[in-house]
């Protein structure tokens, strides 16, 4: 993936994170395509998501996330979920059936 | 392309959650989506299970997941957040689905099954409610992949003779009411072979009711969180 991956929006705050505030996570799709995606630990991952949807030009809550085969809620963060460095989101297409 | 707002969430119960958009699929002839399929099997899962460990219900997503991936330790990793190792009967809700070069906001698939793993057998009941049972192929890569999550031989596909939707919008309240069957039929200590016995009858209106009880379960949520709602206001006035 040659180009960057979006930066988490958060408004610009004078202190800098800590050292150890902010992890890296990578979402990747059913073909193995990854996007990586820096945010802080306390971040909602519902900035993820919808930065994933957005990045995909699809409108936002067009994908299923899921991480270690649990789905991911808007409200979850790094922290609750105790991601570590360079864990794996995986990003699912919504489907239907009749 | 427009980047509209996701829908306000209305009910949530477990790791499940829904728009209004999603129940407006519960009229019929639409075809259900994986958030109503994922919300009835939360259901089971809590109320009708109450978190019964012997028991494990893959949401579509899960099943999805798990029929792309071959990676053994992601499988693994997997069985053991879900704890599957103890598990009794696994059961997962099935999509004929292929993701790829999906963009837009395009859903995926056009069928519903569901596929469940008696582990005392070792059979995987396959149970389709059309007679041309289209989630064969992705059920048997299920089963390869369910063989590596468990370290089991692959397990015995088994296709059960189960009842069949009578138009073309109906699966996905046939695989909540298969779902559904197959934990009663657990729950019951009976074997999972016999849900659909021979002599089983269909009531005329048992899936417009299957529609309607999902409806029912998150209009039920919808209200008792207003409710709560309303009562932290009257807390906030009461200690204010």
């Amino acid at each position: 993936m040659s180009e960057k991956a979006p930066e988490d929006s958060k408004p610009q705050v004078d202190a800098k994170p800590e050292p150890g505030d902010q992890i890296n996570i990578k979402v990747r799709d059913a073909e193995g395509n990854e996007v990586q995606f820096k945010i802080k630990k306390t971040t909602q991952l519902k900035k993820l998501m919808d930065a994933y949807c957005l990045r995909m030009g699809t409108a936002k809550g067009a994908y299923r996330f899921l991480f270690d085969g649990h789905r991911i809620n808007e409200e979850d963060t790094p922290e609750s979920l105790d991601m570590q460095e360079l864990d794996c989101v995986d990003a699912m297409v919504s489907q239907l059936g009749g | 392309m427009t980047h509209s707002e996701p829908p306000s969430r209305i009910a949530s119960l477990g790791d499940a959650s829904l728009s209004v958009d999603d129940l407006a699929l519960l009229v019929p002839p639409c075809w259900m989506n994986d958030k109503l399929i994922s919300f009835w099997c939360e259901h089971l899962r809590i109320n009708v299970l109450k978190n019964d460990s012997r028991v494990a219900i893959f949401p579509p997503n899960l099943s999805f997941f798990i029929s792309l991936t071959d990676d053994e330790e992601e499988l693994v990793q997997i069985a053991t957040a879900n704890n599957l190792k103890k598990s009794e009967l696994i059961i997962l809700t099935v999509n004929d689905s292929r993701q790829s070069g999906v963009t837009g906001n395009v859903a995926s698939g056009t069928h519903w099954s569901v596929l469940a793993l008696e582990r005392s057998t070792n059979n995987a009941y396959y149970i389709d409610s059309l007679p041309h049972l289209p989630n064969v192929k992705v059920s048997k890569v299920l089963l390869g992949r369910m063989a590596k999550m468990l370290a089991t031989s692959r397990p015995t596909f088994v296709e059960l003779d189960a009842p069949r939707q009578r138009n073309s919008y109906d699966c996905g309240a046939f695989a909540c009411m298969f779902a559904e069957d197959v934990v009663k039929c657990f729950l019951d200590g009976k074997q999972i072979s016999s849900v659909y016995q021979a002599g089983f009858q269909l009531h005329s209106d048992a899936i417009d009711q299957k529609r309607q009880a999902i409806g029912k379960l998150a209009c039920l949520l919808f209200n008792e969180k207003h409710e709560d709602d309303r009562n932290s206001v009257k807390d906030i006035n009461r200690h204010s």
